[in-house]
């Protein structure tokens, strides 16, 4: 069989590579090589997609004869044994199912868009599109590998090319920002590390045979609950602070400010992704009594996270740190879906991860865009800038409307999905979710009509330039690449249907895989 | 009376613990190599006082510490050899020999 | 009382290895004086100095050793050979791979570190490599007290000598004597400890030792399984050999030599030592506590366990202070001795064979770590400063990035070798019982995290000093490289005269005696770039050898280890 996913996992490393090789002096040559391997893998992941829905109904049929135990199904499975003694059996397997599709897409799609956005650098570009494309290739490996093992390979790999991104060319305390980045992150997934060893050992106590790591040999197990309270908390602090939740949220704000636009587009909109998808397809299938029991907790985590960093948020001079706390928030709403264990909150939480995937990567792009304009992020810098950039205005307008959830748009549908479910299993958490529409809006119109409108200002960098008159409005180049977002948060606004078709099987899988491993 | 194992083993503690002294209270290189030198002895007069008055016979290989303790006298020899070439190389370079002074380093 | 020594022919075979080696050692002694030497020794830089040949045939031997290793592994007998004195089973076969792999890295950084800092003795330095080798060989080996003690002296004695080679520099002088003095203390520490436990057993092979162990009931005339309490002097001779192993593997509390020994010592001796010296003591102390003293293993667990979580908590921590890489990497192997003795304390086949290839792994690790180091130190012993990288990454970008590497494996993470290492540890950890360890391991491994990554944040992040600038649009400052006669010093100020007055820059080091000749290495300090065929080999092996061993090999080395410790506890 073709290991399409392992194509697709690797391809952006394979260039990464290639890149790596190519003379330092030809910029442009490593620029469009980094890009065509980038767009290489997006077309593969379309063909991929467009393979898996033709293929869903019917897979959907079996699926539902075989029982609960088959949660993990697959199009397009890949298994190679790496080595198998009777003491170790670790494989290389790798799945893919209509949530990781989904998210797969959305990363291959974003790395198209930030290594287009990423042109303007003119600094090592080399190195810097070499780790751009391994970033893309760990989250793809994150949300392709059906191995812990494999899977915290993956986990640990992107952060390295973020560490590097961040710290070697973001802004003035890059380093201080990438050091926390990666100390909080590491100390997470080292806690998941101990959480993989220790699961793989118990699993072995249980079932007996050979130490394993495969998702689809451990589904089946059943630990006792002690045993799945520790793993599902050492667990969870590696998913927990990539999210993040809100007490391991204090790195987000400095990496996404620090980092170069692109950059962040990335880890926001696609790495942080990862962490949510960890909470859904390892911590709540692996560990069904423990999520159930802790589930008030991380619900709460996740809503006070959801108004403080709203709350946050309107505090921030800063817009890049405005954007990441009203990220926070936004993952809240994902991880308050999740943990509402019912088919509306989750589909509507995956969407919600497309949406919110799609939405802050172009207001992201935006604000890099008009940093490179007029040098400064200080919200009161900024004013009645419509006037002189009205279709850069005109974009944020889109996207920041996208961001607050107005029905029509993207975000509308998946906070729907979500709040629905959540209502339907807590009035409260629901009551507290819903509440947060009013400071998002706040915010984002603070910061549309903060930078756009209102009074120009008289003095301070943005009025020197416009007085010089030298701040041009998008860019041909800059707009193509925001142009397939804007698309997508206009057509997935009309058209929800097609996102539901893909994962509906999956989700329903998973819930009755989670109602059946309970222990009663 | 005659001697008894436990005087083997009094004196090789009290040996020990001359040395053990003067290793580390002596500042003088050469103090210290003679007090890691006693340490050595008192290991043989304890070596040999075992060897002499075994009292698991039935495993006893008899000749083993003393043996043990003529290796131990060799190869004293040779550290002691290496040891003082290198105090005459650093006195050289120095004009001194004092442990305390020999800290270009530290944490 | 009848006292039988037999060593046949097969006996010879068994230690064929350590044989190959030591003879080696003697014939490069001999070729050292048959080569041309321009020039009186140690004074003056000749031309004819040759770097090629000496080394060469040390590999020759190394080789050599390998392969009667690699032979030995599949056809020999695996049978302890002069009565109990020495082994020959897979599992110190495995340990001499970690040995001879680390020797031969070692030696391949060497050539052009010699020939940088104008090193001469070079018949000495290889023989005294290949001794210390045979040394740790015949530690890991030995299946006896008393052959523990001489391989022991063997690698120590030869390790004094090499950690001083650099005579001209005082913090190699002081490594050296440090060495010294601290090693011979607890070697006869141990020696006293070996005594007690002699006179307590009434032997001093292992055989003997733990024969006596598993019957001292029978002994008593008590029932057989019955608890018998270890009798005093034996539990004093243990309490006294585990301190003297854990200043050979650097534990704390006793590991206060191990970063100014490493500071100080020629760069490839420090990577050469810092793997073997540690596999060594390491392989001997398992040996020792793990297979022999297993029985009466609730006396000293308590102990070995609180020294392995102080190791490997305080040895991250101290390496949190350092701004040297050099003295980094000295607290990191600490730290890393500190995971290793997870293994001593899980014991078992699980725990012994975790840490050989733990070892396996860490010698890549570390002897690549090392060996950049090696490039960037200069004779004066400064260049691995963290302000010496700072902005490295925009001068050498290769240099840079391999450090990187390095770090980045030796913090842990997948899919280089230290993670592999790690990941079977920390699971022989849990197995044999101990979660805590785990626990420990894994967050101590967040502080690890954070200064091999400011290592990398120095190099790849910081810019460049203001003065420095120049040479960062082009890649490389176009200093022309000093002719090699100039950088001549013998260490007597009036030949520096003239170097001495172009440095404007004050010499940091504090005393006055050495200050000029500090001041002209600074002055003719040239660009740090990897030299000779050599150290690309050594470095590209290293790369290669932490790619592979972390995803390719793992497991493969793993099942080799299990069955290579299998068979060691049974013909033990």
């Amino acid at each position: 069989m073709f290991p399409l996913l392992s194509l697709i996992t690797f391809l952006p490393l394979i260039g990464g590579i290639v890149v790596l090789f190519l003379p330092r002096e030809r910029v442009r040559v490593i620029r469009w090589t980094a890009l065509g391997f980038a767009w290489a893998d997006l077309l593969i992941v379309l063909g991929l997609a467009l393979g898996y829905s033709q293929a869903v109904p019917g897979f959907n049929a079996t699926i539902v004869g075989a029982g609960a135990t088959a949660a993990y199904y697959s199009v397009v499975h890949e298994q190679v044994t790496w080595i198998a003694t009777q003491g170790f059996n670790l494989n290389y397997s790798m799945d893919v199912d209509g949530i990781s599709l989904l998210l797969v897409a959305l990363t291959s799609l974003l790395t198209v868009i930030c290594i287009g956005a990423s042109f303007r650098v003119e600094q090592k570009v080399k190195n810097y599109m070499a780790f751009m494309l391994l970033l893309e290739s760990g989250i793809l490996g994150v949300f392709l590998s059906s191995n812990l093992f494999l899977f915290y390979i993956f986990w640990e790999l992107m952060l390295i090319p973020a560490y590097f991104l961040v710290g070697s060319w973001g802004g003035e305390h890059r380093i201080y920002a990438a050091i926390k980045f990666v100390l909080f992150t590491s100390a997470g997934s080292l806690l998941m590390l101990a959480g993989i060893i220790a699961l793989g050992y118990y699993h072995q106590k249980l079932a007996g045979g050979a130490y394993t790591l495969d998702i689809p040999t451990l589904l089946n197990g059943k630990l006792d609950s002690t045993v799945q309270m520790w793993l599902f908390l050492a667990f969870a602090a590696a998913f927990a602070v990539k999210v993040p939740l809100i007490p391991f949220h204090s790195w987000l704000p400095d990496a996404y400010s620090e980092a170069p636009a692109p950059v962040t587009v990335m880890l926001a909109g696609a790495m942080s992704k990862t962490g949510a998808y960890g909470f859904l397809r390892f911590c709540i299938p692996l560990f069904p009594d423990a999520a159930r029991t802790l589930a008030p907790l991380i619900s709460t985590l996740a809503v006070t996270g959801i108004l403080y960093c709203a709350a946050l948020a309107l505090a921030q001079v800063d817009m890049k740190r405005l954007l990441a706390y009203s990220s926070i928030s936004h993952l809240g709403i994902i991880m308050l879906g999740i943990f509402a264990f019912n088919a509306q909150g989750i589909e509507g939480s995956v969407m919600q991860m497309v949406n919110h995937g799609v939405t802050i990567a172009a207001l992201f792009l935006i604000v890099g865009y008009i940093e490179t304009r007029t040098g400064t992020r200080r919200l009161s810098d900024f004013g009645g800038l419509a006037k002189r950039v009205p279709v850069l205005a005109t974009v944020m307008f889109i996207a920041a409307l996208s961001s607050l959830g107005l029905p029509g748009l993207n975000s509308f549908a998946g906070e729907f999905l979500v709040l629905l479910g959540v209502f339907q299993s807590s009035v409260i958490f629901g009551v507290l979710g819903t509440a947060v529409i009013v400071p998002a809006a706040w915010y984002m119109m603070r910061f549309f009509q903060g930078v756009m409108q209102g009074p120009r200002k008289t003095d301070g960098p943005v009025a020197a330039l416009e007085r010089k008159n030298i701040l041009s409005d998008i860019q041909l180049g800059e707009f193509l690449c925001v142009l397939p977002l804007l698309f997508l948060i206009f057509y997935i606004g009309f058209q929800p249907q097609p996102l539901i078709f893909l994962m509906e099987p999956a989700v329903v899988n998973a819930l009755q895989h989670f109602a059946s491993a309970l222990i009663h | 009376m005659g001697l008894t194992l436990n005087h083997f083993l009094v004196l090789g503690a009290l040996l020990f613990c001359i040395g053990l002294y003067g290793a580390l209270a002596k500042r003088n290189a050469i103090a210290v190599l003679m007090g890691i030198e006693i340490m050595l002895n008192a290991v043989n007069v304890t070596m040999v006082g075992f060897s002499f008055f075994n009292k698991v016979k039935p495993y006893s290989t008899y000749l083993t510490g003393q043996i043990f303790a003529i290796f131990i006298i060799t190869v004293a020899a040779a550290e002691a050899a290496v040891a003082l070439a290198m105090i005459i190389s650093i006195y050289r370079k120095r004009s001194t020999v004092d442990v305390g002074e020999i800290n270009m380093m530290k944490w | 009382m009848s006292f039988t020594f037999i060593a046949s022919a097969a006996d010879w075979g068994r230690i064929a290895p350590e044989l190959v080696l030591a003879i080696f050692a003697l014939l490069i002694l001999l070729t050292d004086l048959l080569l041309p030497q321009a020039g009186k020794k140690g004074m003056k830089a000749g031309d004819g100095g040759n770097f090629i040949v000496l080394p060469v045939l040390s590999l020759v031997g190394l080789a050599g050793a390998l392969a009667a290793s690699i032979i030995l592994f599949n056809f020999g007998d695996y049978l302890p050979a002069f009565n109990h004195m020495i082994g020959s089973d897979p599992g110190t076969l495995y340990a001499y791979f970690i040995i001879l792999t680390a020797s031969a890295l070692g030696i391949l950084l060497s050539p052009a570190y010699l020939k940088r800092l104008n090193l001469l003795h070079q018949g000495e330095y290889y023989a005294l490599m290949l001794l210390g080798t045979v040394g740790m060989m015949i530690m890991v080996a030995a299946t006896s007290f008393l052959t523990i003690f001489l391989g022991l002296e063997m690698l120590s004695l030869a390790l004094y000598i090499l950690c001083g080679f650099v005579m001209r520099r005082a913090t190699s002088r002081e490594s050296s004597m440090k060495y010294f003095l601290l090693s011979s203390f607890a070697s006869a520490i141990l020696l006293y400890g070996i005594a007690l436990t002699y006179g307590a057993t009434g032997s001093t092979s292992f055989a003997g030792i733990s024969n006596y162990l598993l019957h001292r009931a029978d002994l008593l005339h008590l029932l057989p399984g019955a608890h018998v309490p270890a009798p005093t002097l034996l539990l004093i001779g243990m309490g006294l050999l585990m301190v003297g192993f854990a200043f050979k593997v650097s534990a704390v509390p006793f590991q206060a030599w191990t970063p100014d020994v490493y500071d100080g010592a020629p760069a490839p001796v420090t990577a050469f030592m810092s793997v073997g010296t540690k596999a060594a003591a390491l392989i001997a102390f398992a040996r020792v506590f793990a297979i022999v003293f297993a029985p009466i293993s609730n006396d000293w667990m308590p102990v070995v366990w609180a020294i392995t979580v102080l190791t490997i908590v305080v040895g991250n921590i101290l390496a949190l202070a350092q701004s040297n890489v050099k003295r980094l990497l000295a607290y990191s192997s600490i730290a890393h001795a500190g995971y290793l003795l997870i293994g001593v304390v899980a014991g078992g086949t699980v725990g012994l064979s975790a840490i050989l290839f733990y070892l396996f792994c860490y010698a890549f690790l570390n002897l690549g770590a090392f060996g950049i180091v090696s490039v960037l130190e200069r004779a004066d012993n400064s260049g691995s400063n963290l302000s010496d990288l700072r902005g490295l990454w925009y001068r050498q970008p290769l240099l840079a990035g391999l450090l990187a590497f390095f770090m980045l494996s030796l913090a842990g993470f997948p899919p280089m070798a230290g993670f592999a290492a790690k990941y079977y540890i920390f699971y022989a950890a849990l197995q044999s019982g101990h979660p805590e360890l785990l626990i420990i391991g894994v967050l101590a491994s967040v502080l690890g995290m954070y200064y091999y990554l400011r290592v990398i944040a120095a190099m790849f992040m910081e810019k460049e000093a203001a003065a420095h600038t120049a040479g960062v649009a082009t890649s490389v400052p176009t200093r022309p490289a000093p002719v090699s006669g100039r950088r001549v010093n013998s260490g007597k100020p009036g030949n520096n005269a003239a170097a001495t007055a172009v440095a404007v820059k004050p010499p940091t080091a504090p005393l006055s005696k050495e200050k000029t000749s500090v001041v002209a290495e600074k002055a003719l300090e040239r660009p740090v770039v990897i030299k000779g065929w050599t150290t690309w080999a050594a470095l590209g092996i290293t790369v290669a050898g932490t790619l592979l061993m972390g995803t390719a090999l793992a497991y493969w080395l793993v099942n080799l280890a299990v069955y290579a410790v299998g068979v060691m506890m049974r013909v033990m």
